[in-house]
Parts: structure tokens; sequence; C-alpha cells
């Protein structure tokens, strides 16, 4: 029955009230300086690192303790996400990144044509390899951090011996494996699976990453691209998210896919990892080279451009690419040093097994949106 | 006295300052965001100031699919939400049923649950090499099935009925057997009197349509997790996702599939709008009297409530026991050709994580259990008064305005909410002439707070509409003020739905993850983002303990509050704050 009179209020629930207000209090005040403690210190130079790596955490720690004077705060995050945030803030014309990391050179590519980022980052006397050294763009707009490779075909051992399956040693080969059995990321999703697509396009079109081609023999190479893929669809080619589902597709009992072509390292952290004892890697007739690549925004104040450049030094250093390496051992840091007198973590192969190659990220970027809207119209 | 002054008096402050916030909160960021459809120039994506263009490239193709699939996904989830609602909150409100309580409150641990907490826990029992091929099925084929429109419907009508059962079971709590016994008095049957007695709570059944159209039609963690599977059925939801994170972001076409989400919810309101017009669905007073239950006879109760519980163990089930199994391992698949691997590793990877993890779940879990603290308080503060004012007994232009406002307001999807917050909150006019609140905590709860009002004001609306005026106005006339007249009548009749209102705020904003994940503090990172990171890796497992330990919190969020409105609350309010207290 609904009443008027006034509430009571025991004193045992006075006392609790009293007791959660105090805590409630100084929560409040911790919580509230927390973010801008950390965000914005006075004493140092503050650079804001989105980075879609798995070894990023480690990296910044190691970097952090190098350098007091500095104090890079990392966003975490995938690759889309990050991207999606520093696009939506070059839109609200005042952006807030101050450096990217993450899988792939189009990204990077696309920062640079929008004038987003700074040109000629790339530390002078920087000791690049062979790898790092196809992957530089000229103006220097961001540096190759590591190298990856996707589109090796990642296979279950026991279901292609129980299924007798007969492996391909071609691309072309993939067109006649058994029906469904074979299975690859969608592109919108996976940040790693466009620079296959791309990399099979320019290899059917003959388009080198030296090459300028033009808008014809790109929309060829397209074309070729897109007869390739339908198909593989037509053979009953799956198409999940990203690493994790494909792999756990042919990791299931059953198994629901016999081999994928996709990010090799992935396969690598789940044999390393024990998760996959079955698993195995074969390289076909080519596979595609996947820089991790870091760019600075044109945005920053001088004591950040010299934080950030500083930065980028220490990742291409031997002690960065080493500190990448112990960051995410069966993971992300299962890459190809991209400078010298650095080796791969064991049981990485040697680069030239892989067969691959890379492509002018400058050419390919701009085609992504269309051939992603296509991939998952047409073959996802 | 002036005119002016007069005028100035005569202001309604109140409405001004709660439109003022919605605006600052809702309005200003997503009409931002809208405007990219139109104004591409204004955000540097083109170089038109004014176009078309982006509806001719939204409505075609997969796109055009897309929404034509939300629209009757959403309408059969809301349809299927409101009869199954209807029949449980009448069988746990009104009959003998065995286990009523905890249907109920199986029911409230559904609405807790996020849809891709649900969408996860159901992939790790359907899909091949998951759960039940455990148990040596073969489930190739019902995995085929179960990752197309079926499996969207299934797990968005999961989502949806907890929002239907409670608006209905308010309603039917306020509504006094004398109504159903007038009925049966004059001659009518059981399906008869029931028919005469749903149109009374027609609030409660075209709010809860509306309610579960509008959360079916903005959600994204099924879109996102089960309909780009390798059978594509795609969702106006999950393609707003991809023209959001393609490379470049075209958040152009994404404005104006954001643009037919909400515009998607207008008609269900209108027509609960047209027929509730010029009706009163006031039904609790001081005169209301206590609710007399359905004896059922022994073996159809038995039956019934076998039946119930079953169903609602099903539905509740499923998805925790993916979830809960797959943590117990450490590989990416439940069952593995080389068996079942159980292990607590994925438990110790929560707290003791791969360096490339960076730090424990513990300090995620702060960050997130702080953020929902402040969203709940702040939400239940703005939802009542939104609730108070929608529900007023003869509703003018503002009241129907702020209706249409709040159900469009469901239907946004959160990564609209946060894409706007960026694209408002830091325009550079803002950051460098007012205020720079762009990667803070305070944008971080504003925009969370968002998310929740226009959700939590629904569920609030019901208990509030059955707090009858009357109460208020014999206050009133015995000389009690506004604020001690709300302080004595209705406070303490709301007092355990407020408790709870403010409990399922903070567990929904523990796991919200669309919005956070674009707008979260740097070096802050919540629990929701971390475990993301885990389920799209290969340390899934550990992604599935994070999860597990997630959800146990928000149950004990839940215990915690509740057990401290016992301890806290004057004896009186414990024995009359039940109007529409939802469990």
């Amino acid at each position: 029955m609904p009443t008027t009179n006034p509430p009571k209020f025991t004193a045992t629930s006075r006392m609790a009230a009293a007791a959660l207000g105090a805590a409630l209090v100084a929560t409040s005040a911790s919580f509230a300086t927390a973010g801008a403690a950390t965000v914005r210190p006075h004493s140092s130079v503050t650079l804001e690192l989105y980075s879609a790596q798995g070894y990023d955490s480690y990296v910044v720690n190691a970097f952090n303790k190098a350098n007091p004077g500095i104090n890079v705060v990392l966003t975490d995050g995938s690759t889309g996400p990050l991207l999606t945030k520093i696009a939506a803030e070059q839109a609200s014309h005042s952006p807030k990144w101050n450096l990217m990391w993450a899988d792939g050179s189009t990204w990077a590519a696309a920062f640079d044509t929008s004038g987003w980022s700074q040109k000629s980052i790339i530390p002078k006397g920087t000791a690049y390899d062979a790898m790092g050294l196809a992957n530089k763009p000229a103006d220097g707009a961001f540096a190759p951090t590591g190298v990856t490779v996707t589109g090796g075909l990642c296979y279950d051992k026991v279901a292609v011996a129980n299924n007798h399956v007969a492996l391909p040693t071609t691309w072309a080969g993939l067109t006649k494996v058994p029906k469904g059995s074979l299975g690859m990321n969608n592109p919108s999703f996976s940040g790693p699976t466009f620079p296959l697509i791309a990399s099979v396009m320019a290899h059917l079109g003959g388009i080198s990453s030296t090459k300028n081609p033009t808008a014809a023999q790109v929309k060829t190479a397209i074309a070729k691209g897109e007869a390739f893929f339908q198909t593989l669809k037509n053979n009953g080619l799956q198409v999940h998210h990203t690493n994790g589902p494909t792999l756990g597709a042919m990791e299931s009992n059953p198994a629901t896919l016999d081999m994928a072509t996709i990010q090799t390292s992935a396969c690598y952290g789940d044999i390393a990892g024990g998760y996959w004892p079955s698993g195995a890697v074969k390289y076909l007739d080519y596979s595609a080279e996947l820089p991790s690549s870091i760019a600075i925004s044109k945005d920053v104040s001088k004591a950040q451009l010299a934080a950030a450049e500083k930065f980028v030094a220490f990742v291409l250093s031997v002690n960065g690419q080493q500190t990448m390496q112990k960051g995410d051992p069966t993971g992300d840091g299962l890459f190809w040093p991209v400078i010298s007198k650095v080796t791969p973590e064991s049981g990485v192969p040697a680069f030239s097994s892989t067969k691959a190659f890379a492509i002018n990220p400058y050419v390919w970027g701009p085609q992504q949106n269309g051939i992603d809207t296509w991939f998952t119209n047409n073959i996802a | 006295m002036s005119r002016a002054t007069h005028r100035l008096r005569h202001l309604p402050w109140s409405s001004a300052v709660l439109w003022t916030v919605l605006v600052v909160l809702i309005v200003a960021p997503v009409t931002t965001f809208l405007l990219c459809a139109v104004s591409p120039r204004l955000f540097s994506l083109g170089p038109q100031w004014f176009t078309l263009s982006s509806f001719s490239a939204a409505f075609q193709g997969h796109t055009l699919e897309g929404i034509i699939n939300s629209l009757w996904v959403s309408t059969t989830v809301a349809t299927l939400a409101v009869v199954i609602g209807t029949t449980l909150a009448w069988l746990v409100h009104r009959t003998n049923l065995f286990g009523a309580k905890v249907i109920g409150a199986s029911l409230w641990l559904l609405l807790l649950i996020p849809t891709w907490m649900t969408t996860v826990g159901w992939i790790n029992v359907v899909q091949p090499g998951e759960l039940l091929s455990a148990f040596g099925l073969n489930t190739v084929g019902l995995s085929d099935w179960f990752f197309g429109a079926p499996g969207v419907i299934i797990i968005l009508t999961t989502a949806a009925l907890p929002f239907s059962y409670l608006i209905i079971s308010a309603g039917l709590r306020g509504l006094g057997s004398e109504f159903e016994d007038a009925a049966r008095v004059h001659g009518a049957g059981m399906r008869r009197a029931l028919t005469t007695v749903l149109p009374i709570i027609a609030p409660a059944l075209l709010g809860a349509f509306a309610i579960s159209f509008a959360e079916a039609i903005s959600d994204f963690g099924v879109a996102f997790t089960i309909s780009q599977g390798h059978q594509a059925f795609p969702l106006a939801t999950f393609t707003l996702f991809g023209a959001i994170y393609q490379q470049p972001s075209n958040f152009s076409v994404a404005a104006v599939i954001a643009m037919v989400l909400i515009v998607a919810t207008i008609p269900p309101i209108f027509f609960q709008q047209r027929l509730m017009r010029g009706r009163s669905y006031a039904v609790l007073s001081a005169r209301t009297r206590p609710v007399r239950r359905l004896q059922l006879r022994p073996l159809p109760r038995a039956i019934v409530s076998i039946s119930t519980a079953t169903f609602v163990a099903l539905l509740v089930g499923i998805p925790l026991s993916g979830a809960v199994a797959s943590s117990f391992t450490s590989t990416v698949s439940f069952y593995t050709t080389t068996g079942i691997h159980w292990t607590l590793d994925s438990y110790r990877g929560v707290f003791n994580p791969p360096p490339a993890y960076g730090g424990s779940l513990s300090g995620p879990l702060w960050t997130s259990s702080q953020l929902g603290f402040y969203v709940a308080l702040a939400t239940l503060v703005l939802a009542v008064a939104m609730a108070r004012r929608m529900t007023v007994p003869n509703p003018g232009r503002s009241q129907r305005v702020a209706d249409v406002f709040l159900l469009g307001a469901v239907a946004i999807p959160g990564i609209v909410l946060a894409a706007g917050y960026i694209l408002f909150f830091n325009q550079a006019f803002l950051t460098h002439h007012l205020v720079d609140l762009y990667e803070t905590t305070p944008l971080v709860v504003m925009g969370l707070v968002a998310a929740s009002i226009p959700g939590q004001t629904r569920l609030l609306m019901a208990p509030v509409a059955q707090v009858h005026a009357g109460l208020g106005h014999a206050a009133r006339v015995h000389g009690a003020g506004r604020w001690r007249t709300w302080r004595t009548t209705t406070l303490p009749l709301l007092s355990r739905t407020l408790v709870w209102a403010w409990a399922i705020t903070f567990t929904k904003t523990l796991a919200e993850l669309a919005i956070v994940e674009l707008l979260y503090v740097p070096g802050h990172e919540p629990a929701s983002v971390q475990i993301e990171n885990y389920l799209g890796s290969v340390h899934g497992a550990v992604g599935a303990a994070a999860t597990v330990l997630l959800l146990l919190e928000m149950l004990a969020v839940i215990g915690l509050s509740l057990g401290l409105f016992r301890v806290l609350a004057p004896r009186g309010w414990r024995r009359i704050g039940q109007v529409g207290a939802m469990a």
C-alpha cells in the first residue's frame, strides 16, 4: 500500500550509506585523474601510438624505459577500428594520433597521398636488408618494420592424409583441389587478405612492384583475378572472417577445411604454441609479402616529431627488432626482420622458400574498396 | 512584472535542461555523422558541399539486400519476442507455475548478456569442432543452417525477449485480477477473458514490440559474428560496419544506412501513438489490489512448468555452456583432432597473459567497473526524468517528439554514435576554443550514457506510468513540495525498480564494445576491448575464460546491488518498492 510517510532509516543503514559514500568519493577522485595523468604528463613529450601489432605493448614498455623524456601512450586495437578512428579524427580536422603501426602498407600509402602523414621518416643509415628495401617508399612516408607472408598454404597433415588429398604445387592448382576443401579470409575483415588478393591480381596481370602500370593494365589484372577467385568459389571455396575462424575450421574435429591460404605467421603461431600439432605450411609457386608499416602524423609538434622519429629509429634498430620478436613469440613476433644482422625466430623458414613478392601499395591501395566490395558481394 | 520577465518565469526550465542534455549527448553527434551522407566536403570526405550520390550507392546490391533483410528479420523478431514475452509473463505472474522466480531471474540473466557474447556462445556449441562435436554429432549441416537467417532470428529473439518480458510483466503486475474476474463474471471463457484484458496493457505490448524491433534492427553483435560466415546473410548493421571499417572509411554510405535504421523505427511508434490517442492506461493507484493467480491443476501445472523451464534453460544454457566449456581448453577449437585438452591455462592466462597482451584483465575490469558506475548513475537520473515526461496523462507535441526520438535513438548502432562523437566533439572549433573532451573519461561516459538512456527510459516508462497521479496530488494537497512529493510517493514505490535499472545499466556497460572500442582513453583499455582482442586471435580460449569472469562480475554486481538495497533501504521501501520490479 503506498504511503507518504517519511522513510525510516535505521542506524545501520545510515552507517553503511556513509561508508559507501566515502568509498565512492575516493574512487571518483582516483578515476577522474587517472586518464589525464597517463595521457598528458607535463614533464615529458607524449606520443599517441595507435597500433594493431601483437608485440606493441612490449615494445612501448621497452622504449619508454630507455627514454624517460618520452611517454609513448598506446591505443591497442584491430587495424579496422584504428583506421576508422584516424579517418574520423582527420574528418573532424583535429587529429590526435601521432604514430600508426599495423600490418600492410596500402593504408600507409593512402595516408601519404591524403597528406595525413610526414615524409622522410626513415632514419639515415638504417640498415635495411633486401626485404626492407623492396618495401621502402621512395618518399619515406612510412617505414617498413618487418615482413610476414600471406598466401602460403596452411593445411592439416592428418586431414589431408585421411582424405587422400594431393596438395597442389601452384596457385593454378588450387582450382583443382577437392570441392569445399580450401578456405581463405574475407578482406573486409582480415587486414592481410587484401594484399594477398592484390598480389594474385598483380601476378596474373604481370605487374611488378617497380612497374608503373596504366589504368587499363590494372583493370585487366583485376578482371583476371576476379575470374580466378570466381573459379575457386565455384569449386567450393569457404570464406571466414579472419585467421582465427579459418584456423579453427582446420583444427576442429571434424575439420571442415583441409587447407587454407592465409597469413603463414598465424599458422606458425598455432604450430609453435602446440595448439595444432598436425598443422603444416607449404609454399606454392608464389606468395605475397606483407610488410608491417609505421607512419607519423603530419599534425605533430616539433618535439613530438623528434620523439616519434626516435621511436621509429628504435623499431628499426637491431635491439628494436629483437624486442618485437620477444613481445609476441608465438604470434606477430614470427616475422622476417627487415634489418641486417637480425635473424628470424626458430621455426620460421628461409624467406627465399616462400617465393614471396612485394606489390606497389600506391597502385593497389586505391583499388582496395572496389576489390573488397566485389569479393564480399561475389565470393564471401 | 514586465512581459519578458513573465515569459522567463514561465519557461519550462526542466524541459529545456533535459532537451539540452539530450541534444549534446545524442542529437548533435548523430546529426553530425548523418551530415556525412549529404555533405562530404564538410568533413573533407569529398569535393561536394551537397550531394545525394551516397543514397544511390546505399540502395543497391549487397547494401540494399542488407536493408531488406534487416527490416523483415526485425519485424519477425519483435513479433516473436512479444508473443513469447507475453506468454512467459502471464505464466510467471498470473499462474501457480513451479519455479516462476527462477524463470524471471533467468530472463534477467539473458538481459545482462550482450549479443556478441550470446553469439560466441552459440558458435562454441554448434560449429563443427565445438561442444556438440564432442558428443559425436556431425554438426556441419546444423552449422550451415544456423549461420544464416535462422540463427540471426533465434539469437536476436533471445536478446529482445527480456526487454519484452520485463515491459509486459510490469504491465501485468500493475493490473489487478479484478479485470479478468469482471470478464469471467460476465461469462467470458479463458480466451475471451485474456482478449479482454490484454488491450488494457496495450501500452506495454506495443512498447515491447517497438523496443524489440529497434533493438533488433540496430544490433551489431549478431550481424558481425554470424551473418557473415561462409554463408552470407547480410544485415544493414553489417553493411554499415563494412562501410565504416573499409579503407578509406566510407562515412557517407554508412550515414545513409544509419538513417534508414533510425527512420525504420518510426512506423511502430506512430502505430502505438495512434492506438493510444485519447485513452488512459493508468491502473496502479492507492486502491490497487493484490493479484490472484490462476491455480492450474497438478498435471497441467507440471507439464507447463517443465516445458517453460526447458525452453528458458535452452535459451540461457546453450550460449553459457558453450562459453564455459571453451574456457576450460587452450585450443582454437573445443574438440580437436587430438581430442579435448582440458586445462585451467586459459584462466591463468587471463591474469598472467602472453606478453603480447600487455597486462592482466584486472586493470581493464577495474576501468570498466568505474565506467559502469558513473554511466549507470547518470543514466538513471536522466532516464527517470525522461520517463516521467513521457508518461504525463495528456501528452503534448513535446512528448510525442520525445517518444519518436527515443525509439529512433534505440536504433542507432553504437558504432555510429562513437564515430559521431569523434566527428562532433573532436571538431577543431570545439577542441581549440571550448573544451577538448576527446580521449578523456568524461567523453567515454557521455557516449555510454547516450547509448543507455533510450533503452532504460523505455524500460522505466511502464513502471513510472503505473504510479497514479492521484498519489502525488494527494501529497501536494497536504502541503508537500515537489521534491518531497517525489521522495515520499514515487521514490519508495519505484525504489526496487530503480536499483534494478541502475544494476542493469552497470552490467551492460561492462560488456559494451562498439562505443568503447573507438572512444576509450589511451592506456585505459576496458575489459570488453581486451576480450575482443583475445577472441579474434589464437588465444580465443583465454577470451572465453575472460568472458566467463566478466559474466561472474555482472552477477556479483546485481547481487551486491540488491544486498545493499536490503541493508540500506527503509523497511517500508522494501515492502512497497515493487512497482515494475523486474524479477
